[in-house]
């Protein structure tokens, strides 16, 4: 073991289909985010934290390989909750199934998702906690935009864009906290 | 139509779920006889016929690629079969070799997916197969090892997994070295053996009867298990080339779906996909795939819609087999054949996962696309489907609603439907009147 400070390794995962116009408000966060990221800040802000930003479309059953070897991944996406557009949501990996679960198909009935058309993230996500609970990283979070329109097209709706930069500030906060947890200070 | 009456009921699907686009299922019995059956194909209609009008040749493959993310390289073989017989081109030696390794992946990665994630769980009497997959989590693993194997052949050979790069008109884009091909034999011993323990595991699975006086038709070639080449082949005697397809199956419209439904010429409903292919074509599967379904105790050939899943997992054996011998006989060729595009017309009939992928395109002398036709294999199915349902269900017809919905269910899933490229097919409604 080395006796300097941690380095987590975080992986940002943004998905979403940017030609479904607000589907793709997960890849226009981590665009931004990869800004702010490539300039000077990212050593100064998270010197103990390696970043890895990727974009993905619809990853399916691959997200679970994309998301193995990290220790923390935030995954951004569109998520309607029936929210007001533009509402910023944060969830924990299994709060998260649970929440979609619910809405989509009432708490009582038993989840029937997993058609070949819908491996969605809720989906993927519980299959791997029933699967390879140790292949997922310790700490899994949600960070989702309540949608507004997601016909095709492209360029998101004005409600939406507006809600990136918050949600970029507000992932940088966790970045700000798995920092700080590296090197000991929280 | 009300409730209570008990002279007749009704099955209703509006949107099945663990099959591949969306589709709906409809059955009307009137004093316990079955007198409606519909399949409603309710996807939406795609159009790339009429939007690759104006089209490059060059383009074909990028674009069909698009028909499907679960089939796209049966999209991209079948359109560069047909211009190239338009163009007279002729891909052979280790470029067709690798089209076929191609293939094999994509056979892999979609027959695995309907095996374990989208049929298995029927069988097993499970919702879905998470539910599957918290009781019997080693055997989910075990599948979604074998389709990573799928995926990472696609990736490997079409620089990614979903609507991949490499393929051109004349053969590939770039090839793979000797080293990169190498580097999956390791995974195909693996593959192997989870290939059988697949094929063993499905066939203990309890597989209701539903036997039919059926017409399989597959493509067939005298000296391999025919993916890309070969003659349209039947049950029943008949043997045509591909480019008469179109003179011995007739599509029709039918106002309950998007999809256009396939008939034999006669009214004669036929069966595609890999039952019809490992009835047809038994002797040109590997020998440990045959030795495997002798020893799964399945006999072949069957009339069974319900033993198509263990057709599928033979031929996931075989298609592991084939792998290991085209990447062992690799040696690296030049990525392509020269192309003069030319006016004329040209057909291509590939064995997508599903069956039989027909392509039809007429080109002008500059190799535009003046006229595009596809005929994809759950429209052809469709018509077998409904014969099935209209069987099967006498033998459902006093059970519960939703037992008799989720049986009626299963039939359709046997034939792994792909809707989304159909709409050029399932909700379940089942009415007793």
């Amino acid at each position: 073991m080395s006796s300097g400070p941690e380095i987590t390794s975080v992986k940002i995962v943004g998905c979403g289909n940017p030609l479904r116009r607000d589907d793709g408000a997960g890849i226009a966060a981590v665009r931004l985010l990869r800004q702010e990221v490539s300039r000077r800040n990212r050593r100064a802000r998270w010197p103990n934290l390696r970043l890895d930003i990727i974009e993905v479309d619809c990853p399916g059953l691959a997200l679970l390989d994309l998301l193995e070897g990290s220790g923390a991944a935030l995954i951004v996406d569109a998520v309607a909750t029936g929210d007001r557009p533009g509402t910023v949501h944060r969830f924990e990996g299994w709060e998260f199934v649970r929440t979609l679960i619910s809405a989509r198909y009432g708490s009582s009935r038993h989840v029937a998702f997993l058609t070949s058309h819908d491996l969605g993230l809720a989906s993927v996500l519980s299959l791997g906690y029933a699967l390879y609970p140790e292949r997922l990283p310790g700490t899994v979070v949600i960070w989702g935009v309540e949608p507004e329109a997601v016909q095709f097209g492209e360029g998101l709706s004005l409600q939406v864009a507006r809600a990136v930069p918050t949600l970029v500030d507000s992932i940088c906060e966790d970045l700000d906290w798995w920092q700080r947890e590296a090197v000991g200070t929280t | 139509m009300p409730k209570g009456q008990s002279s007749g009921r009704e099955i209703k699907v509006d949107y099945l779920a663990r099959v591949e686009g969306e589709s709906g299922l409809y059955v009307r019995i009137t004093r316990g006889q079955v007198t409606d059956v519909q399949l409603n194909i309710v996807e939406p209609p795609r159009l790339f016929e009429a939007f690759l009008v104006g089209r490059s040749f060059e383009e074909l493959p990028d674009l069909t690629a698009r028909v499907c993310g679960i089939c796209p390289v049966a999209y991209q073989m079948s359109s560069v079969h047909a211009a190239e017989d338009a163009f007279d081109v002729l891909v052979t030696g280790q470029l067709r070799q690798l089209r076929r390794l191609l293939y094999l992946g994509e056979w892999i990665e979609s027959h695995v997916l309907s095996i374990y994630l989208l049929a298995a769980p029927d069988f097993l009497g499970y919702e879905s197969a998470l539910a599957m997959a918290n009781d019997y989590p080693e055997v989910v693993k075990r599948g979604l090892a074998l389709k990573r194997l799928g995926n990472d052949i696609l990736s490997l050979l079409g620089g990614r997994e979903i609507h991949p790069v490499s393929v051109k008109i004349g053969g590939f884009y770039r090839v793979p070295t000797k080293n990169e091909l190498a580097s999956l034999e390791p995974r195909l011993r693996l593959g192997k053996e989870d290939a059988l323990r697949t094929l063993e595991w499905v066939a203990a699975l309890p597989l209701p009867a539903l036997s039919l006086n059926r017409e399989f038709v597959a493509l067939s070639h005298p000296d391999e298990y025919a993916i890309n080449e070969g003659r349209v082949v039947s049950s029943k005697g008949l043997d045509i080339p591909v480019q008469e397809f179109t003179e011995y199956f007739v599509e029709e419209q039918v106002s309950h779906s998007n999809a256009l439904r396939t008939k034999l010429r006669g009214e004669r409903a036929y069966f595609v996909g890999p039952l019809a292919r490992v009835n047809l074509n038994f002797d040109h599967l590997s020998s440990d795939a045959q030795a495997a379904a002798h020893a799964s105790g399945i006999g072949f050939p069957n009339l069974n819609s319900f033993t198509s899943i263990v057709a599928r997992a033979i031929e996931v054996v075989h298609c592991v087999d084939e792998a290991m011998r085209i990447i062992q006989e690799y040696e690296r060729p030049e990525p392509y054949v020269q192309v003069m595009p030319r006016a004329g017309t040209g057909f291509g009939l590939t064995e997508a996962p599903r069956g039989m992928l027909y392509h039809s395109y007429q080109f002008d002398e500059q190799g535009l696309i003046k006229n595009a036709r596809m005929i994809p294999p759950t429209a052809q199915n469709q018509y077998q489907i409904e014969d099935d349902l209209r069987a099967y269900v006498p033998q459902v017809i006093d059970l519960p609603l939703d037992e008799a919905t989720q049986r009626c269910e299963m039939v359709v899933r046997n034939y792994d439907p792909c809707n989304s490229c159909s709409t050029h097919l399932l909700r379940l409604h089942v009415e007793r009147t």
